[in-house]
């Protein structure tokens, strides 16, 4: 409907964001010991790696632990290929992650039974309006294209191995717009059709 | 033992993610996923139609539209429908209300409880997103007619202002051509925005309203978006415009066509 001419624009901005993050972790896979508690404070605590979720067919990025690793903020970029999705897009997430309880099973695992937390999706390209574009009046639509918000619950389970930690997560939930679309259709509606998932891999270099 | 409850957990949820099947995973709002079975739906209703209508002077339409988050009233207004007898029923855009992906799904799970077929129109909400892929996939072609019994029933899109006016929207030119021809009587247009509205291209209303006009064929113009009831001659020049309501106020129309002579029957449910 309107010019593409940002494709170009966020392949580069991804491939800057890959490095980015890559290569301190390149440079500490080199001297993990020395690199321990002395990276700064942008370099990230994990890496993750995520299918769906209604952020992308395949979602990177890394993830910082905050309170006392009860909790996990991420940034992850997500690509959703034209010949599995219809169009080429591109996403960028910021999400807030708790899991509270942890349940130790056995020496190199644990369970952590129950994960709660949000994310905001921001779909990149001139397509999808941030605002509402100058030629509609006022409040003529009362969402944002580009910006979504969610809500979800899920769980994650940790694993040692020698010196890494891996998780495997997954989670649940639903965006602003499918949980409106439920409140006034509790008729038709059921809670399952509002629900999407998402499953991923976490990665700790540093644990 | 705690080695047995985490076996015990993943089996779980494994089992929880292969009985709601992999739809649970979502790609993205907008991704563009139609299934073979709901794709060019339009194509399909026009299809049975042409085999299953019969060869008659009168023909019965079902208006209705504006089903944008209006789920529940849609599935009450199929239950009404299904009792009064129709050829087939006009679905006048805003299918959905942000062109997300599962919006087109939902509806078309509602609709395809219809005991006859249902043409849909593009509306301005369903071109938010990639609703107009969407649309395309799962409906067909934006701009599209047929003929039966004399009639030609066209369908286009209006919605001027998601162009940002540019002057193309409606497609004045496709339009012209499709009232041209001597292999029908009547011309039915349908369309989401009607031409008086504010989101019409102000530059193009005139010159759509005398197209109608000027082709002789033209008796009734249908249309949807304004979320109210009218039925007017807002160009002095014979044709009626109809309006029917959003789903919401649980009303439709059932319109009757005949030579060039047509009747009007407000259904509440």
């Amino acid at each position: 409907m309107w010019k593409r001419y940002t494709t170009d624009m966020t392949r580069f901005y991804f491939a800057l964001l890959v490095v980015f993050c890559m290569l301190p972790a390149m440079l500490a896979a080199q001297d993990s010991v020395s690199f321990k508690r002395q990276h700064k404070w942008y370099i990230p605590d994990s890496y993750v790696l995520q299918y769906a979720g209604s952020i992308g067919f395949l979602s990177a990025g890394g993830g910082y632990d905050i309170f006392h690793k009860k909790a996990s903020v991420d940034i992850l970029y997500g690509y959703l290929p034209r010949t599995l999705g219809g169009h080429d897009l591109q996403t960028l997430t910021l999400k807030f992650t708790a899991s509270p309880w942890k349940i130790r099973a056995g020496k190199t695992t644990t369970v952590y039974p129950f994960s709660i937390g949000t994310y905001f999706t921001y779909t990149m390209g001139g397509r999808y309006s941030s605002d509402l574009p100058s030629w509609y009046p006022d409040g003529y639509y009362w969402w944002s294209e580009a910006v979504r918000a969610n809500i979800f619950i899920g769980g994650k389970v940790r694993h040692k191995i020698r010196d890494s930690v891996w998780e495997a997560y997954y989670e649940v939930g639903t965006n602003e717009l499918k949980l409106v679309s439920y409140a006034q259709n509790t008729g038709y509606l059921t809670v399952w059709d509002i629900l999407h998932a998402g499953a991923g891999i976490r990665f700790y270099l540093n644990p | 033992m705690w080695r047995r409850f985490v076996r015990r957990l993943s089996i779980n949820i494994s089992i929880i993610f292969i009985l709601s099947g992999c739809s649970l995973f979502e790609y993205h709002p907008y991704e563009v996923i139609v299934p073979d079975d709901e794709r060019d739906l339009n194509v399909h209703a026009i299809q049975t139609i042409q085999n299953d209508v019969a060869e008659k002077d009168t023909m019965t339409l079902i208006l209705m539209g504006d089903t944008q988050r209006f789920y529940d009233d849609v599935d009450a207004f199929v239950s009404s429908a299904n009792q009064h007898a129709a050829d087939f029923v006009i679905l006048n855009g805003d299918i959905t209300d942000f062109g997300i992906n599962d919006e087109f799904h939902w509806v078309h799970s509602i609709m395809k409880k219809l005991n006859k077929p249902y043409l849909a129109v593009i509306g301005n909400h369903d071109l938010s997103g990639n609703g107009e892929l969407v649309f395309e996939k799962m409906y067909g072609p934006l701009n599209y007619s047929f003929i039966k019994n004399d009639f030609k029933f066209i369908f286009l899109n209006t919605n001027s202002r998601e162009y940002n006016f540019n002057g193309h929207v409606p497609d004045t030119t496709w339009l012209k051509n499709e009232l041209k021809g001597d292999d029908f009587k009547h011309a039915v247009v349908s369309s989401h925005v009607p031409p008086f509205d504010d989101d019409f291209d102000p530059a193009m209303e005139h010159a759509y309203a005398r197209i109608l006009h000027e082709s002789n064929k033209v008796d009734v113009s249908l249309h949807g978006h304004t979320h109210k009831y009218s039925n007017t001659q807002p160009y002095e020049d014979g044709i009626q415009y109809i309006v029917s309501t959003a789903m919401n106020d649980r009303m439709y129309l059932i319109l009757k066509l005949w030579d060039d002579k047509y009747n009007v029957e407000e259904i509440y449910y």
